[in-house]
C-alpha cells in the first residue's frame, strides 16, 4: 500500500451520505457495518443531511463567498452542522463577534435555513413525487434469514407430523391386510 | 470529518469472486481490505469512494487469486483538529467520558476537558454540570433540580482537541493469554475532544436556553 495524497480533499457529511447510500446492500461484513452505522449516525435529528440537497450547498456556498472572514473549514462545519442558533455558529467560528457584525450573523443563519433547511426539502418533495420515501436503505438480512429459518422448521415440523400420519396410516392398513 | 485519500495497492481477488463482474470483484476487495480498517496516520476507512486506474490482473503460481494494480480513493473518518462534531455519549468513568459517532467509539473526554463546574456523581456514575453555581461552595449540596447530567445516550456537541496514532502490533499467542488481563489493548487511532465551552456539551443544553431567552424577548415584546 502507498498513500499516493493523503489529503485529496474535504467531503461533506452530505456527500458521504449520497455515495454510502448509492452503494447498496453489500456482502462485505465491515462495509456493511460502516455502512448502516454511518447512515444512522447521518440520519441524526440534530444534523440535518438528510434534508439537504445539492443545489442548496451550492447555493449556500456561492452567497456564504460574501463573508471573507470565513475560512474553508469553517464554511464545511456550517454546511455540515447547518446552524440554527447564534450560539451553535459561535461554536463553529472562532471570535465570531470581532469577526462579523451581528447583521452578518443574522444573515449567515437566515441563509442556512433557507438553504439546508426544511423549507428546500419541501421543495424537492414536490419536484419528484415519485422517489421512494417509506423504503428502508437496508433490509436487514439477519432477519430475513431468521424468518427463512422458522418458515424451515415449520416446515420441517408439518414434514414431520405427516410421516407419522402416513406410518399410522400403513399401520392400519396393515392390519386390515 | 470525512476526506478522500488516494491509494495505491496491489489487489487480490479471491477465485471465489471471479464469477462477478470484473468491475464489481475489484471494488468488493477493495471494500474487503479497506473498510472498517483504520490505516496509520490516516485515520478510519470507511468504504471506497472511486477506482481511478487498474493494471490488467496477474497470476501468482502459489495460490488462485487474481492481483491488479490499483489507484483508488477512499473515503477516511478524520475529523481535523477543531472541529465540530455531533457525538453520542457511550460510557463515562471517573476519568471521563467516550464519545461515539456509531462507525468510530474511540473519541475520549477527559474529566480537565469538561465545563468547568462538572462533578462525578458516584450514585448514577455520570457527570453533572452547574450552570450559574458559585464556585465557593461544595457542588454536592445542590438540589437534583439544579444538576444538568450527562447521561448515556445522549447527543453532545464536541470539539476536537488531538489525534493520536500509535503502532499496534499482533502479540505472540501466549503472551497474548498471560497478560490479557492486565493489558488495555491500545487501540491504533483515537481522538480527544472536549466539551468545555459555550455552546458545547449536551445539544439540548443549548436549546432550552435559547427558548427561554426567545419566551423572556417575547415578553418584553408583549409589554
Amino acid at each position: 500500500m502507498e498513500v499516493l495524497n493523503a489529503r485529496v480533499g474535504h467531503l461533506s457529511n452530505f456527500e458521504v451520505f449520497e455515495i454510502i447510500k448509492e452503494l447498496g446492500s453489500s456482502t462485505v461484513d465491515n462495509l456493511r457495518f460502516t455502512q448502516t452505522e454511518a447512515v444512522k449516525y447521518l440520519s441524526n435529528d440534530n444534523l440535518s443531511t438528510t434534508k439537504q440537497n445539492e443545489t442548496g450547498i451550492t447555493n449556500l456556498l456561492q452567497s456564504l463567498e460574501q463573508f471573507q472572514t470565513l475560512t474553508r473549514a469553517e464554511k464545511l462545519m456550517i454546511v455540515n452542522l447547518s446552524p440554527k442558533s447564534v450560539v451553535e455558529l459561535y461554536v463553529i467560528i472562532e471570535e465570531l463577534e470581532d469577526r462579523l457584525s451581528e447583521e452578518d450573523i443574522e444573515a449567515i443563519l437566515s441563509l442556512v435555513s433557507t438553504n439546508l433547511g426544511e423549507t428546500t426539502n419541501l421543495q424537492n418533495n414536490n419536484n419528484d413525487d415519485n422517489g421512494p420515501t417509506d423504503e428502508p436503505l437496508f433490509v436487514d438480512e439477519d432477519e430475513q434469514e431468521n424468518a427463512k429459518y422458522e418458515q424451515e422448521i415449520a416446515e420441517q415440523e408439518e414434514l414431520e407430523n405427516a410421516d407419522v400420519g402416513e406410518e399410522e396410516a400403513r399401520g392400519i392398513d396393515e392390519v386390515d391386510d | 470529518m470525512f476526506i478522500l485519500t488516494e491509494l495505491k495497492d496491489t489487489i487480490a481477488v479471491k477465485p471465489s469472486n471471479l464469477n462477478k463482474d470484473l468491475l464489481d470483484s475489484i471494488v468488493d476487495s477493495i471494500n474487503y481490505k479497506y473498510s472498517n480498517k483504520i490505516i496509520q496516520d490516516l485515520g478510519l476507512a470507511l468504504c471506497l469512494h472511486s477506482l481511478l486506474d487498474s493494471s490488467e490482473g496477474f497470476i501468482q503460481h502459489s495460490n488462485g487469486n487474481v492481483y491488479y494494480k490499483c489507484k483508488f480513493n477512499l473515503i477516511i473518518f478524520r475529523p481535523f483538529v477543531g472541529e465540530i462534531l455531533i457525538a453520542k455519549v457511550k460510557s463515562t468513568s471517573e476519568e471521563g467520558i467516550t464519545a461515539s459517532v456509531g462507525f468510530f467509539d474511540d473519541i475520549f473526554i477527559p474529566i480537565y476537558n469538561l465545563p468547568p463546574i462538572t462533578q462525578y456523581d458516584k450514585a448514577e456514575s455520570t457527570f453533572f454540570w452547574l450552570a450559574n453555581w458559585e464556585e465557593d461552595s461544595d457542588p454536592f449540596t445542590s438540589s437534583p433540580e439544579q444538576r444538568a447530567y450527562i447521561d448515556i445516550g445522549e447527543n453532545i456537541r464536541i470539539r476536537i482537541e488531538a489525534e493520536h496514532f500509535e503502532n499496534v502490533y499482533p502479540k505472540p499467542k501466549k503472551v497474548a493469554i498471560e497478560e490479557s488481563e492486565q493489558d488495555i489493548i491500545p487501540t491504533a487511532y483515537r481522538l480527544t475532544a472536549s466539551i468545555d465551552g459555550q455552546g458545547l456539551g449536551v445539544v439540548s443544553w443549548w436549546e432550552e436556553v435559547e427558548e427561554e431567552e426567545e419566551e423572556e424577548e417575547d415578553a418584553q415584546m408583549e409589554e
